[in-house]
């Protein structure tokens, strides 16, 4: 999918917003693709086909664009909406302070719920794909439910 | 909000600077492409955002 390039500035700009989008390591790469992914499931950004991949999800095109648009600055946004600065701010707490590994654990089950698999079916993909010790388990059920509630209250 | 294909040139106004009609054109027509998973509410955040950072408000 060919985006235009305006709405790739916005979507760095939102990135850059939620302190993500540097791309010099796998690390930074790795948190920036699971902050956009959470924020098109909080409505806070413009949407990215994600499939699975090793780490999660992850979208090809969100990597082409955002290296394609790597040199050009961007501008600080406040968004103009109140709604948006909600929805904003509640991914901003939901995301802060969360590892990279929690992060991925977190988007990759989310991924697989909204793929359709019923929950018991996604709970054994998840085991497999990812190999959560029981801590992870219980941690990534409790914050899908936390997400799942913060947006139905948005 | 509604779906993109119901967004309305109000809807946009009441979020553009000092609420400015004039605008509303060229954010509307940032706002055009449709996509299904996405938020009309988004779109035009999107939209304002670019008429900013490209100056157009300033003009």
């Amino acid at each position: 999918m060919v985006r235009p390039l305006h709405e790739v500035f916005f979507v760095r700009a939102v990135l850059k917003k939620l302190g993500v989008g540097k791309l010099s390591t796998f690390n930074y790469r790795l948190k920036t693709q699971k902050v956009q992914y959470l924020a098109q499931v909080f409505k806070v950004s413009l949407p990215y086909t994600f499939s699975l991949y090793v780490h999660g999800p992850y979208s090809p095109d969100l990597t082409k664009d955002l290296f394609a648009t790597e040199n050009t600055p961007i501008s600080a946004y406040d968004f103009a909406s109140e709604l948006m600065t909600e929805r904003f701010e509640r991914l901003e707490q939901f995301t802060s302070g969360k590892t990279n590994r929690e992060l991925e654990l977190i988007a990759t089950y989310h991924w697989l719920l909204s793929a359709g698999f019923a929950e018991n079916t996604s709970v054994e993909k998840f085991k497999e794909l990812k190999d959560p010790n029981e801590k992870e388990l219980t941690f990534t059920k409790e914050a899908i439910q936390e997400m799942q509630k913060i947006i139905t209250e948005l | 909000m509604p779906r993109l294909q119901k967004v309305k040139k109000k809807d946009i106004q009441k979020l553009l600077p000092d609420n400015d009609l004039k605008y509303a054109d060229e954010v509307f027509m940032l706002t055009r492409k449709k996509t299904p998973e996405s938020d009309s509410l988004v779109r035009i955040e999107s939209a304002i955002y670019n008429c900013e950072r490209s100056g157009f408000f300033k003009r």
